[in-house]
């Protein structure tokens, strides 16, 4: 995938930017005296970059310039052309008002100008966001980004200023390791999914510890507390099971209450019967119901027709009439069956009506024998006794689940330990993995390891080592140093003079280790000659060139004051097919939006 | 297989699945390849046994492509809906 045109709805406004396939140059002209000596210059340069990103689907960001200027840009709609691996094409369009309405359109030829495209000719128009990142993402075809999207490592194709801060760690990713170096690590060449699982793995260990304190707090106690809980839960139940058999063995026919005891229960075993019936009755109610539900038919012939109509697509009234007939078909054998179904409904719930009828009279019958019989002596004793049973019962499933919590402790612990386990063998493995890898001279990581090596060391003569290993928790760390003339490792990379030389070469490096792969192949570094010495900038513009010639897009942005040494006095340093955009601080027609600063 | 005869069922068949993913397609574009199926089976008896043929079908008539990369199937017929 490379970058083929940007262009919006204004061209009076914001110049057509056509991008070449090797070397591309935007460079910012310092003509007025006055403003040589800034440090920020405002023309545009850095603006590009998070254009094309925000081209690139970026997520809408009120902090954006175009959102943040809204009143200025609101009319704005860009559109994106990219060149795809098989060698189509296709433009993104994406307006300001509207950011998160998308459209899309595949084409075969180059430098198009859809502004005028109508809304049917797009392929997919006015997308939801989060549709046309799935959709974007599936047309680019980045397999080796799989399983991330393309948006993930977008980061180090358009360097912005604050990403030159570490060659690996992006400013987007300044949250969790977790979150980004599995994929660096996966476009290194090393076992991803590992690295991955590794970070899922103690996620599980911090998450478990934390429901284990919750435990904790919330009943207090150790393990050593679970056999005093346990002995006291046998005792509590024998004196449960006393009392119980006590009240089970209480003698109701010798109190003198023999009619009224055979009263509840004929009673209660004609409940029991009624019940048993309703509970079927109303079953049969419910599947009858079903049945008469599921010989509905959904397909509308006529919905049918007009959707692959709609759809370009033709049948001839074959569908419509085909299908017409069939529902005819099935309405008819079904209607017959319909008709006993609803028969047998009716008959169904005429029964259940006269059930629940006798089910009330009952229940009231019931409820007045048993106030008759709470009236006596013998049943304030069945109450006391039944409540003490209650307190028991309430105090046994108090311990019980004490019990329980100290039982889901101890599981808790077990799980953790088994985890822990886990952790271990997946460190060794990633050990094994970084180790092969670093063993392998032609694995991926070490092809990239030596571009980014003669990078280097063409640009500024000294070596420079890309360096993977596990620190003390098992994590991947990504180191870059720079080396003396006898190989050890000095102090030069921390200064930011050298950072932004290690993440140009880092991002080039990957790039063209990837030249073959279905991989982005373009890169946008802002600023990049900014404080390099001219001899380096030369060397650095040279090593650019070499890539560009291999089939990688580079974008570079530079303004004049750092513009390498001409070789050749008559000669410009870029030759005019290279320049893509000149910028100036003249008037508004220098500023890559042509209107006053913002 | 595409016309139906007196013993099908008229949602049952290939016409209607198909017909279940057109319009869903329609309305989101894109879709993965399993939430695809899933909605299908929920709407319709059979739907995850005549989701493929279905697709197939969509993909004869030139209205759907499948995405490798997002393992996901893309509508790529005529946009007038939306």
């Amino acid at each position: 995938m490379k970058l083929s045109k940007l262009y919006s709805n204004k061209p009076e406004c914001f110049q057509d930017i056509i991008f070449e396939s090797g070397l591309n140059v935007v460079l910012a002209e310092i003509r007025l005296p006055e403003n040589k000596k800034k440090d920020t210059h405002n023309l545009g340069k850095t603006t590009l970059g998070h254009l094309l990103n925000f081209l690139l689907l970026a997520k809408k960001n009120p902090k954006f310039f175009l959102f943040k200027h809204l009143d200025l840009f609101r009319e704005f709609i860009f559109f994106l052309e990219l060149e795809l691996l098989d060698g189509s094409y296709i433009t993104i369009r994406r307006g300001v008002q509207n950011a998160t309405k998308i459209s899309f359109k595949k084409h075969e030829f180059a430098q198009q100008n859809f502004v005028d495209l109508a809304e049917d000719t797009w392929d997919h128009h006015d997308v939801p966001f989060e549709r046309s990142l799935s959709i974007l993402d599936a047309l680019l075809d980045l397999r080796s980004l799989k399983p991330w999207t393309f948006r993930k490592g977008i980061g180090y194709q358009l360097r912005s200023q604050d990403d030159y801060r570490d060659v690996f760690q992006l400013r987007k990713f300044m949250g969790k390791h977790a979150d980004w170096k599995p994929f660096l690590s996966h476009i290194t060449g090393f076992n991803a999914d590992q690295i991955t699982s590794y970070y899922e793995k103690e996620k599980q260990i911090d998450d478990k510890k934390k429901q284990e304190q919750i435990i904790q707090n919330e009943f207090g106690g150790s393990l050593e507390d679970i056999s005093k809980i346990e002995g006291i839960i046998l005792l509590k139940q024998k004196e449960l099971e006393k009392k119980q058999a006590f009240l089970d063995a209480f003698d109701f026919r010798s109190q003198d209450k023999e009619h009224t005891e055979q009263l509840v229960n004929m009673i209660d075993e004609r409940i029991a019967t009624l019940n048993a019936e309703r509970y079927s009755l109303q079953k049969n109610q419910k599947k009858i119901k079903d049945s008469l539900k599921e010989e509905q038919i959904l397909f509308h012939p006529d919905d049918a027709e007009r959707l692959f109509k709609e759809s370009g697509i033709l049948f001839a009234g074959q569908i419509k009439k085909d299908f017409q007939q069939l529902i005819a078909f099935n309405r008819a054998i079904t209607d017959e069956r319909c008709a006993y179904l609803q028969e047998e409904l009716g008959e169904i719930d005429d029964r259940l009506k006269e059930v629940n009828a006798e089910l009330d009279t009952l229940g009231k019958q019931r409820s007045e024998t048993l106030s008759f019989l709470n009236e006596t002596n013998v049943f304030n004793k069945y109450k006391k006794f039944s409540n003490e049973l209650i307190t028991l019962k309430a105090d046994l499933s108090s311990l019980e689940r004490q019990r329980d919590s100290l039982r889901r402790l101890q599981e808790l612990r077990t799980s953790l330990r088994r985890i822990k386990e886990k952790l271990e063998h997946l460190q060794s493995d990633i050990e094994l993995d970084v180790e092969q890898q670093n063993a392998d001279p032609t694995c991926l990581f070490s092809s990239i390891r030596l571009f980014f090596n003669e990078i280097i060391e063409e640009v500024i003569d000294r070596k420079a080592l890309l360096n993977v290993a596990l620190n003390r928790e098992g994590h991947l760390e990504f180191k870059d140093e720079i080396l003396d003339e006898s190989g050890n490792a000095t102090s030069a990379d921390s200064g930011t003079t050298y950072k932004k030389l290690l993440c140009t070469a880092f991002d080039l490096a990957v790039l063209r280790a990837y030249l073959d792969k279905k991989f982005p192949h373009f890169v946008f570094h802002d600023g990049v000659f900014e404080s390099l010495d001219d001899r380096k900038k030369e060397n650095l513009l040279n090593v650019i060139r070499r890539y560009s010639d291999l089939g990688i897009q580079v974008i570079i942005t530079l303004i004049d004051s750092d513009l390498p040494p001409k070789s050749d006095r008559n000669k410009e340093v870029f030759g005019e097919q290279e320049i893509i955009l000149t910028l100036h601080d003249e008037n508004e027609q220098g500023r890559l939006f042509k209107m006053a600063s913002w | 297989m595409l016309r139906p005869t007196k013993h099908s069922h008229p949602d049952r068949t290939v016409i209607n699945v198909s017909l279940l993913l057109l319009d869903y397609l329609k309305k989101y574009r894109i879709e993965e390849y399993g939430k695809l199926r899933r909605k299908i089976k929920e709407k319709t008896v059979g739907g995850d046994v005549l989701f493929l043929p279905a697709l197939s079908f969509l993909y004869l008539l030139g209205l759907v492509e499948y995405r490798p990369k997002t393992d996901a199937v893309e509508y790529t017929g005529p946009d007038e809906a939306v």
